[in-house]
């Protein structure tokens, strides 16, 4: 089955990031229209068509352009949140490399539409080679006057600029990224207000993801009922999935929400290799509660995967394989947050501290028996109680590996070792 | 004003609070570290956890804010738990060396994890800890980025109340740790009050460090004598050593909000000098100096006083300045008036002037305003041309107190003063250190410092504040308003009937106005307002 692509229109298309090549594939033609439509009716067709943000929450886009206050007195901003950080997830740089401008068509339609005259793409650090695609992308821009002054004869004035990361995860969190373009540590924000009352600068802002964006032109073009009879009824268009982990065709795979993992991970991933099995899968980037290989006929959408505990996240699939330690992918996991938490919440800060602290004693073989109810519980105590949500990114796989996996900790904690090979896993800071 | 419900009981507020400051008008003590009323509000400790109808999450009471027909519980299963998870986290990393730290007894930490902590830690292993360096943040204050609960008010104090943003911090999650600033030193006028601010004992003052346990303080409300704004403050004593160990600013936001200046807290320490102090009267006999008791110094002055008022062509000055209170004053000039007295001057500072973020002014006298309202003739000419009439041969006796008038001529006037003194007929001088003023007296007078005896200042915004005594001056050294009150009574017995400065105190609101509703008994722990302008 080949894969259902409107984003991925790119794949494969020599010099696609070029502005010709975008025209070529008929960008740049829901601008003029959106321009001659009412804001209000581009919302409404952005919430008919059932778009949800793509950044992980899947929170419906147009409700979220709906919240600006357009006529405030103060600037109004859109982001477009292109940090993506989240381990196991590669999406959103492919659509910066490989076709800019299609991201840019969103956010110029997303700007006109809260009444916003200047945006920024807040870019991962890590991410050179694509920052410099969208410089080269921004000038094209603004040369064929789609950006600037007077866009098209429409009298809409939009700046778009390139703001880089600095390397924290954190910075991806919405309110994390407006402190850091202010100049400021990359700290998440005590919610309320919410960005689009105060946002950037105290002004009313809307933050989305790259892959959010990018569907925006393509509904103007295709209309909402087109949109929203790919997928399911709540969890319409298609999704870029990623695939990674103990698999053996890697990559990015463009196909409708609500598809089955199974098929995702055996038709396109081609199963695991060396004729080893499936143990369990992180669904959706590394916040996401993992499944076990019980649980593979799950469909692959927000919904349904939210109502068994997990999330579908940013939709980036970590396959891991039977020869896996799940003590130490819990490790890994934990460790990463670790670091990567700003330290303004104790439950946050000490507790992936205190987490990547048992789970390493657990690996090592110093473990007690004790710790596997205090990891759930402090992973539950770590739950919804923090300003932003890396706290639960960090809690929540941990817990769903302690208890889909516990019988690993006994046998860790009873043998005073881990039980698994371990040469093909690199050690780390 | 909006009605709410917080653990069942009904309470209606102004608008604007949060649920902390809710909480705490009906008594429930809701636990916090990041949250500060004079801070802006980060909600990052999340000590603060309530549950709140409605909402699925429990909700930071810091940064919730009361509304129609809210519901809080504080006392619910999910509140108490998350609480007490908060208090389990805290100190996962927290050293635990109470018995060590200068916080220890006061410590909000150590308070909340007694009221809301689970008793027990699931953490094993102390040595797993992360242990790092302790370092000073400045001359006086010296940070332990262990014990450290990153609550970030002391960040927030440098940024939001001196706006000299000294402070930051460095690193993320449990490598983060509070820094100065390359290139800045935390040395602006108020920096230590991060100090109090401080919920543990991360930051703490050198001066003070290992010197004894909070508990064996004892603690005494009074106002900082050190300038015009008087500042609250609450002053504590290590009765072993019969000193002030420690000055703190007592919250009144009328007068200081939450804060002293650095001068206040620090620099009281000359004071405590034995070796700088007076410690009993001295009477010059002949050439020589000689020690004496309080009968003989009182009667001696008392009697000499008297002799020369009633000299034909008596002319007898009385300075002092507006370092002594107001029942001083007031008792001060009562005397120089009964003898008869002229030349009754006080110095006073230049008041109102632009203060140091708002508190810290240039007038370094406690009671310049007392001056003014007691009726001396103030401004420091007066005192000027009571010194040059010295100068001049024209005052014959003269008396001071707490004033050192060789500070108020130039250096080359000085020899020429000297002689002057010299040749005085009768010298009192009444001080709490020796001063050049007082070498050359024929009586010395051990005074008191504000630390050590009672009474009322006025600030520069016409409070009247109380001073209470914290220590017992050293030697037999008295406070001054109980040496002007006995050599008074030695001059008129009637005339200076009074027990005690609450009743000094009487007289002045009885002739004076502006103070007509002031008492000891309305005074209070904030002071109040004497009427007229400030
Ligand atoms: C710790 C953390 C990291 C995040 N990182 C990203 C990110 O890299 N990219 C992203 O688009 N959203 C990220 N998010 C989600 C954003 O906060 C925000 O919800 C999203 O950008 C909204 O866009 P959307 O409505 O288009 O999905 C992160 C959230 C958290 C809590
Ligand atoms: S949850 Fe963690 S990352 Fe988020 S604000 Fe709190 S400490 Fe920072
Ligand atoms: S040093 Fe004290 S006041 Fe400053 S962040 Fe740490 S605990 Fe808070
Ligand atoms: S501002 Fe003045 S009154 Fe206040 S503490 Fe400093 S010296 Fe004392
Ligand atoms: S006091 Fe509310 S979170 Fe710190």
């Amino acid at each position: 089955m080949p894969e259902l692509r409107i984003i991925r229109s790119y794949a494969g298309v020599q010099d696609s990031h070029k502005i010709e090549s975008y025209i070529q594939r008929g960008g740049y033609q829901a601008l003029p229209k959106a321009l001659g439509m009412d804001p209000d009716d581009i919302i409404d067709l952005i919430k008919r068509a059932g778009l949800r943000g793509r950044g992980g929450a899947g929170f419906p886009t147009g409700v979220k352009w709906g919240f600006i206050q357009r006529d405030s007195k103060k600037p109004i901003y859109l982001c477009c949140n292109a940090d993506e950080s989240e381990p196991g997830s590669f999406k959103d740089r492919e659509i910066i490399e490989q076709d800019p401008h299609q991201m840019l068509e969103g956010i110029i339609i997303g700007c006109y539409t809260i009444n916003s005259h200047k945006s920024y793409i807040y870019i991962r650090g890590e991410m050179p080679y694509g920052a410099g695609v969208l410089e080269r992308a921004l000038e094209e821009a603004y040369e064929n006057g789609y950006l600037g002054k007077n866009i098209l004869n429409s009298g809409f004035d939009l700046d778009v600029v390139v703001f880089r990361g600095a390397g924290a995860y954190i910075c991806g969190e919405e309110t994390g990224l407006l402190e850091s373009i202010e100049g400021k540590n990359g700290e998440p924000r005590p919610k309320p207000p919410f960005p689009a009352q105060s946002g950037l600068f105290g002004c009313p802002t809307i933050v989305n993801n790259v892959e959010t964006l990018a569907f925006v032109p393509h509904i103007i073009n295709r209309g909402a009922e087109w949109f929203s009879e790919i997928g399911t009824p709540k969890n319409t268009g298609t999704k870029i999935y990623g695939l990674c982990g103990q698999i053996n065709n890697p990559g990015l795979y463009e196909l409708p929400l609500g598809i089955p993992l199974r098929e995702l991970i055996d038709e396109y991933g081609g199963g695991v290799p060396g004729g080893r099995k499936v143990k369990a899968v992180s669904p959706g980037g590394s916040s996401a509660p993992l499944l076990t290989a019980d649980e593979l006929d799950l469909k692959m959408d927000f919904d349904t995967l939210s109502e068994v505990g997990s999330m579908l996240g940013t939709a980036g699939v970590t396959v891991i394989d039977d020869s896996t330690c799940m003590v130490r992918v819990a490790q890994n996991l934990a460790h990463f947050y670790r670091d990567e938490s700003c330290g303004q919440c104790v439950q946050c800060r000490e507790g992936t501290w205190w987490l990547e602290k048992m789970l390493t004693m657990i690996e090592e073989g110093r473990g007690r028996m004790e710790y596997i109810d205090t990891l759930l519980d402090a992973c539950s105590q770590m739950r919804g109680t923090t300003i932003c949500a890396l706290a639960d990114g960090c809690a929540m796989p941990v817990e769903s590996i302690v208890k889909k996996f516990r019988h690993e900790f006994e046998e860790h904690i009873k043998l005073g070792k881990c039980p698994f090979e371990r040469e093909h896993m690199g050690e780390w800071s | 004003m909006p009605k709410l419900t917080i653990d069942g009981k009904e309470l209606e507020v102004e608008d604007g609070l949060n649920l902390i400051e809710a909480a705490s008008r009906i008594g429930v003590d809701i636990p916090h570290f990041c949250y500060h009323p004079a801070l802006s509000v980060v909600a990052q400790c999340r000590q603060c956890l309530v549950e709140v109808e409605g909402v699925p999450k429990v909700m930071p009471a810091c940064n919730t804010y009361v509304r129609e027909g809210l519901i809080v519980k504080t006392d619910s299963e999910r509140a108490v738990e998350a609480r007490k998870a908060t208090v389990e986290f805290t100190l996962i990393n927290h050293p635990l060396d109470c018995p060590i730290c200068d916080k220890g007894g006061e410590c909000p930490l150590q308070k909340t994890t007694v009221s809301h902590g689970p008793g027990y830690s699931r953490f094993e292993g102390p040595e797993e800890k992360k242990v790092r360096q302790k370092y000073y943040l400045s001359d006086k204050i010296i940070y332990d980025p262990n014990r450290c609960i990153m609550c970030t008010r002391c960040v927030r104090f440098t940024e939001e109340v001196t706006q000299t943003g000294e402070l930051g911090y460095e690193g993320r999650g449990f490598r983060k740790k509070i820094v100065v600033f390359p290139g800045k030193n935390l040395d602006n006028e108020l920096s230590g009050n991060v100090t109090d601010l401080c919920p543990v004992g991360a930051l703490l003052n050198k001066d003070t460090l290992h010197e004894e346990r909070v508990w064996y303080w004892k603690f005494t409300d009074t106002v900082c004598s050190l300038c015009s704004n008087g500042c609250n403050i609450t002053v504590g004593v290590d009765p072993r050593k019969g000193k002030v160990a420690r000055v703190r600013p007592r919250t009144n936001v009328d007068v200081n909000d939450y804060w002293i200046c650095d001068r206040g807290r620090y620099e009281w320490t000359d004071i405590q000098d034995a070796d700088k102090r007076l410690k009993d009267p001295i009477i010059r006999k002949g050439e020589g100096y000689e020690i004496t008791d309080w009968e003989e110094a009182v009667s001696f002055s008392a009697t000499r006083l008297l002799e020369e008022s009633r000299k034909p062509l008596q002319s007898i000055a009385f300075i002092t300045s507006a370092a002594l209170t107001n029942e001083e004053l007031y008792l001060f000039k009562k005397l120089g008036q009964t003898l008869g007295s002229s030349n009754i001057a006080s110095s006073i500072g230049l008041i109102n002037d632009k203060k140091t973020f708002g508190l810290l002014s240039s007038d370094p006298y406690p009671n310049s305003t007392g001056v003014k309202d007691l009726g001396y003739p103030y401004g420091s000419n007066m005192v000027f041309e009571v010194i040059e009439s010295i100068m001049e041969g024209k005052v014959k006796s003269l008396y001071t107190a707490g004033i050192d008038i060789f500070d108020f001529v130039k250096k080359e006037d000085k020899p020429r003063l000297s002689e002057a003194l010299s040749n005085l007929s009768l010298f009192v001088a009444q001080d709490v250190m020796l001063t050049e003023t007082l070498r050359l007296a024929h009586v010395i007078l051990p005074g008191a410092s504000a630390y050590e005896k009672d009474g009322t200042f006025t600030n520069d915004r016409g409070r009247v504040q109380r001073v209470r005594k914290a220590i017992t001056p050293p030697g037999t050294a008295k406070a001054d308003w109980e040496i002007l009150l006995q050599i008074g009574k030695e001059i008129n017995e009637t005339l200076f009937s009074y027990k005690d400065p609450g009743d000094v105190m009487n007289a002045i609101a009885n002739e004076h106005p502006a103070y007509g509703d002031i008492s000891y008994d309305n005074i209070g722990m904030l002071g109040v307002q004497r009427s007229g302008p400030a």
